[in-house]
């Protein structure tokens, strides 16, 4: 009786074990470098997670890294000039990324869809050609250089420059907010009518509004969660300069949404993430200049094997084990 | 503006409408942006350092090898790695894939250092009693050469117009006898060819080194926007606008051009979403 | 019985698993102008896009000139001498009236015989020979059917098939669409035509089918289909 219903609660339950794994995976594993390939990791999730909500609401944006950039400097700015706290910074780099996309939002979503990604594409171009040359704000090609925070809760002080570990945690923390975030919306009744009219044009006439909102908000928070990123990654790294929000940088969103896959909202993304920030560091350590060469080979070979992305694996491989069954003699049922 | 700077926002159109009407003939019939066209570019400007600069053969014809091996690679990589992948979000992810191909490949084997090509036609002329480089001047005769070439191609001849009724009806133009699958693997060797050809020309006047794509085809893709999507006469007017915008700006008020030319193809965008000169197709 | 040009034998055709086409047989024989009647969804599209290679049939055979054609591609098919008149005309829009002939003749070398063609289509049509250089964009909507049949003659089919001529076009360009089809079977074109417009349809040609939720229900000559009772209730509107 109750298979049905496990069955049902599988996903759930794997999705509680992963959490859990996650958690304990650092206090168990201590490995410094793995942990900081893992943070990196969480911030490209949350950067892919951006690019597919975007993507989602039937938009093709080439610009993320532009948030992510505007999240950064603002965070770095708060931080330094401003004397903000870590979590105040993270916010308001959240906050002037969404602000940014909500103005530019209104007017560019307007475009069509190819046009839309030209815009954007120039726009990640002028975020860069701002941060390189706007020196009174940005240092130009110096950067700026933030501190790592010192955290106090009550009697406990963390102090960031010591340990990685709560960086780990919190974008762990962050990774979650946004995935559930976003897959909620993507279930919602606007999720579902988006969807439908991203794949079938002909009634978005009629659905006009509701998706000239809809994109709006997506792009709004989106961009939000990016700047989030932007904010956390530059207190990671001590520093912000224009060479981490190149214009390429918005490319390996889309490269790592499609190796994941691109038809579920938020497993697709942060697997993909995972996959693409994991094995590109090692390739990077490993292979050194052969590196570029691979990952493309990589990449394209991943995407004929599984065009659908890696999540497709999810239904490949209970087939295939029933195919292992079948051969000794078990009929399964035909698999949906 | 001075006859130099003249010159040289012409040299610079001539490479956006180069790869501008590439970038658009691909798009055209087969609905995808060829994201690694910068790197078709950059093929070609190393092909004609070994060519011409390494193996001392003729300009001229050097560019005309470029253009046909690199060709060639287009065509295989549409044929056997895009067209049996299919579908349009995963081939454009393909051509992004392929920017690291092309610039691991070179890497290797060229190494990361940038060379440079000396110059086929050195030296000034005088038109007119003002001097101007003949390096500049052969490159935008040729580029205009090439470019009224490609349009007599598309409007005159039968695959011309196999190539227009592929892209504007793909059904019906199977209907009547025309492959287009075929049209579409040739489509893209033209515009590959076309990348090859800006590349090899420019190669003299800037250097060469693995990364040397990425700029055009932003360059190429503003071009577009400006020029209206779908023709190649919205290349070439998109192609001249641009170049002459981002060289009299850069003389007049120095760095800060490059985002007001980012920001003048936004505010265009915003009022005519066709292009300046693009046809709003129902 | 006389040599078949076009055969049908069986044809099933199912678009994700829904069957939309089954079991049909129908046969055009030389010179014939045969009309397949139905309703909106009947399948009647689906044949025709069998026959010219769009889908491939599940099951079942079509033959044609004694060749079997259904594992082809359209320009094969179009090699052959079958040529579709798509439904929605689907002409080229920014080619002009010329261009669109000349990629009817795509597949004629004969520069003689590509003139003589356009001497014909003008000659049928002469409204198109008015204006050769205006974009097919700009036509009105019996400019463009004209255009898409005369497209269809540039190619000198030994074998024309017709998929909703009739649709969207105004009663005068109905009346003179059939006069021109007449025309056209008069000078030996082999039609095959589909049509929603049934007494139009049936009036035109000598022999025509009923196709009903994707089966053959009825076949004869255009005059017993056209006195049928139950063809008159659910076609004619008598």
């Amino acid at each position: 009786m109750d298979k049905a219903k496990l069955k049902a609660k599988l996903p759930l339950i794997l999705l509680l074990a992963f959490i859990i794994f996650t958690i304990i995976f650092p206090l168990i594993v201590k490995d410094r470098f793995l942990l900081s390939i893992l943070i990196e990791a969480g911030v490209m999730c949350l950067f892919a997670l951006g690019f597919a909500a975007v993507f989602r609401s039937g938009q093709f944006s080439l610009g993320q890294a532009a948030f992510l950039a505007v999240g950064g400097y603002a965070g770095a700015l708060l931080a330094s000039k401003a004397g903000l706290p870590f979590w105040l910074s993270l916010l308001g780099g959240g906050l002037s990324s969404a602000i940014v996309a909500f103005l530019l939002g209104i007017v560019i979503l307007r475009m069509g869809g190819l046009y839309f990604s030209i815009a954007t594409l120039a726009l990640g171009e002028i975020a860069i050609i701002i941060a390189k040359n706007w020196d009174s704000v940005t240092s130009g090609m110096t950067g700026i250089a933030v501190d790592a925070p010192i955290v106090k809760i009550g009697e406990l002080t963390i102090n960031f420059a010591t340990t990685k570990l709560p960086y780990y945690y919190i974008i762990v923390l962050l990774v979650i907010m946004a995935a559930l975030m976003f897959w909620r919306i993507d279930r919602s009744r606007l999720g579902t009518v988006v969807r439908s009219v991203a794949v079938a044009p002909v009634m978005s006439e009629h659905a006009g509004i509701h998706l000239m909102k809809y994109r709006v908000i997506m792009f709004t928070l989106a961009a939000f969660v990016t700047g989030v990123a932007g904010a956390f990654y530059v207190y990671y790294l001590s520093w912000v300069g224009p060479p981490l929000f190149s214009g390429a940088q918005s490319t390996v969103a889309l490269i790592m949404c499609v190796i994941g896959g691109l038809w579920s909202a938020v497993s697709g993304p942060i697997i993909g993430a995972i996959i693409v920030s994991y094995f590109g560091t090692m390739m990077q350590i490993h292979l050194e200049g052969l590196r570029p060469l691979v990952f493309g080979v990589l990449v394209i070979v991943l995407i004929w094997f599984m065009p659908n992305g890696l999540v497709e694996l999810q239904y490949r491989f209970p087939a295939w084990v029933k195919s292992l069954f079948k051969k000794k003699g078990k009929v399964p049922d035909a698999p949906a | 503006m001075p006859p130099a700077i003249f010159i040289d926002s012409l040299v610079l159109s001539s490479m956006y409408i180069l790869m501008a009407s590439g970038l658009v003939l691909v798009f055209s019939i087969m609905g995808i942006l060829n994201f690694a066209h910068g790197q078709f570019y950059m093929l070609g400007a190393y092909a004609i350092f070994y060519l011409f600069q390494q193996a001392g053969i003729n300009f001229f014809i050097s560019l005309a090898l470029s253009a046909a091996i690199v060709g060639f690679v287009g065509i295989l990589i549409e044929r056997y790695i895009m067209r049996p992948i299919g579908q349009p979000i995963q081939a454009v992810v393909v051509t992004i894939a392929l920017i690291s191909v092309f610039e691991g490949l070179i890497t290797l084997i060229a190494g990361p250092a940038p060379h440079s090509v000396t110059s086929a036609f050195p030296g000034n002329v005088d038109i007119f009693g003002v001097s101007l480089s003949s390096e500049r001047l052969a490159t935008v005769v040729i580029a205009v050469i090439l470019i009224i070439a490609l349009y007599l191609f598309i409007q005159r001849t039968r695959l011309g117009l196999a190539l227009r009724a592929a892209a504007q009806q793909p059904v019906a133009a199977g209907l009547f006898g025309i492959q287009v699958a075929r049209v579409s693997t040739l489509v893209m060797g033209i515009g590959c060819g076309l990348a090859a050809l800006a590349g090899g020309i420019m190669a003299p006047m800037f250097y060469v080194d693995p990364w040397i794509g990425g700029q055009p085809l932003v360059m190429a893709l503003l071009a577009i926007v400006i020029g209206g999507m779908g023709s190649l006469g919205g290349a070439v007017v998109g192609g001249i606008v641009l170049g002459m915008i981002g060289s009299m700006l850069a003389y007049y008020i120095g760095f800060w051009s490059q985002l007001i030319s980012f920001g003048i193809v936004i505010v265009i965008l915003l009022f005519r979403p066709q292009g300046l000169f693009g046809q709003s197709e129902k | 019985m006389t040599e078949a040009l076009l055969e049908l034998k069986d044809v099933y055709i199912s678009y994700l698993g829904v069957e939309a086409v089954r079991g049909v047989s129908l046969r055009v024989t030389e010179r014939d102008f045969v009309t397949v009647i139905g309703a909106n969804g009947a399948g009647k599209s689906s044949v025709f896009n069998a026959i010219s290679g769009l889908v491939k049939p599940a099951k079942g055979e079509i033959w044609f000139n004694g060749e079997r054609i259904d594992r082809l591609t359209p320009p094969q098919i179009a090699g052959r001498g079958v040529i579709q008149v798509p439904e929605g005309r689907k002409i080229f829009p920014l080619l002009t009236v010329k261009e669109n002939l000349m990629v009817g003749a795509f597949m004629q070398r004969d520069k003689k015989k590509i003139a003589e063609n356009f001497e014909n289509v003008y000659r049928l049509f002469p409204a198109l020979k008015e204006r050769p250089t205006a974009k097919g964009i700009r036509l009105s909507g019996g400019q463009q059917q004209m255009l898409a049949i005369g497209r269809a003659m540039m190619a000198n089919p030994k074998m024309i098939l017709l998929d909703e001529p009739s649709l969207g076009l105004s009663p005068i360009f109905c009346q003179q669409l059939s006069r021109q089809l007449k025309a056209l079977h008069n000078e030996g074109k082999t039609l095959l035509l589909v049509e929603q417009n049934a007494r139009m349809g049936l009036s035109l040609a000598n022999y025509g089918y009923v196709l009903e939720n994707g089966e053959l229900r009825k076949e004869g000559t255009s005059a017993q289909l056209l006195n049928d009772d139950e063809v008159k209730r659910a076609y004619l509107g008598v």
